[in-house]
């Protein structure tokens, strides 16, 4: 077995133990499961429970194409939820590079000190 | 115009004439193909039907593999930046003033639309529609018209199809894709509102525009 088949079967033993996590990453679109397994980070389910009680149609929210995440993080911002707020803007800037000046502005707009408290590279 | 853009005009137009898909005029994308596209709310128009181009250009924009911002944060970013008030009316500003809004927003280009006529009857179906509608894409980095389509036609209601009156193509064929039958007649359809023919609208209009740089390859 070559290191490269070494590293690879590593990642994928390492997706399957993250459950959830699991899966192939749909680039160009939002991977919002993967970034909501990041440690601390709040579950899917409660990102959709919130935004339902703010009366945001969680289910058409969560569709995962260009600017999605923009949206949940806008709506998640609304509701006072800067840390979810940033763990999506984070994974929207990975998942659509080419908007990563837009989601970089937002994410000042939205989170204002809270972003500068802790800046992104 | 150079030469090579008023030539790509006239073939769109011919195009456009021998398919009856469009009724209007399109000049070509010139310059660099935007990603990041910032909608603002229709010109001179009612809220309503604001709102529904707004979201067809959304949806339209990203299934042609651009990235738009999303409506509700574009207007909330606009009326921040001072351009479109509360009750989304927008005026028509300057090229350049725009253009700069656009960059500080992060966005690559600012799509503008223009709704010059529409006269729609529903009762409860589709039963005429008479509109006029422009397009125009403006680039954030130079202030240029990069892109402009005008679109207009009408249709009506025949007791079998919509058809348009000055040629024989049915509303369905000419909302649907090729590839889609999509539905006979708008009594069995989805076209029940604004904002469902505006997407339709939408979606064939930006199809005369390259695709984005998210498209599937």
């Amino acid at each position: 077995m070559t290191v490269g088949s070494q590293v690879a079967t590593a990642f994928a033993v390492l997706a399957l133990a993250l459950g959830s996590c699991r899966g192939p990453v749909r680039a160009p679109e939002l991977d919002l499961d993967a970034a909501l397994c990041a440690p601390g980070a709040p579950t899917s389910t409660q990102i959709v429970r919130d935004l339902g009680q703010a009366g945001i149609d969680a289910e058409r929210a969560t569709a995962r194409g260009a600017g999605t995440g923009a949206r949940l993080a806008y709506h998640l911002a609304r509701l006072g939820k800067n840390r979810e707020a940033d763990v999506v803007l984070a994974a929207e800037a990975e998942a659509f590079p080419v908007a990563v000046r837009f989601v970089s502005v937002l994410r000042d707009r939205l989170l204002g000190a809270a972003s500068a408290q802790n800046p992104r590279p | 115009m150079n030469l090579w853009r008023i030539i790509g005009s006239a073939s769109m137009l011919l195009l456009g004439g021998t398919s009856c898909s469009l009724t209007g005029t399109v000049i070509p994308l010139a310059g660099e193909t935007p990603a990041v596209v910032l909608v603002l709310p229709p010109f001179q128009t009612e809220s309503e039907l604001q709102r529904a181009f707004l979201g067809a250009a959304e949806s339209a924009l990203r299934q042609r593999g651009f990235y738009p911002i999303p409506v509700e944060v574009g207007v909330d970013l606009l009326t921040a930046a001072g351009v479109t008030d509360a009750g989304l009316k927008t005026p028509a500003l300057p090229a350049e003033r725009l253009a700069a809004v656009a960059r500080e927003l992060g966005a690559d280009a600012v799509l503008t639309i223009r709704i010059e006529e529409w006269r729609a009857q529903w009762v409860p179906q589709l039963v005429s529609l008479d509109y006029d509608v422009g397009y125009r894409l403006w680039s954030a980095r130079t202030g240029e018209l990069q892109w402009e389509l005008r679109d207009r036609d009408r249709w009506r209601w025949d007791a079998e199809r919509v058809r348009f009156i000055d040629h024989e193509t049915a509303f369905a064929e000419f909302l649907v894709p090729p590839t889609d039958p999509g539905p006979r007649a708008p009594a069995e359809s989805a076209y029940a509102d604004p904002r469902s023919v505006a997407d339709a609208l939408m979606r064939r209009g930006l199809a005369l525009l390259p695709p984005g740089p998210l498209a599937r390859r």
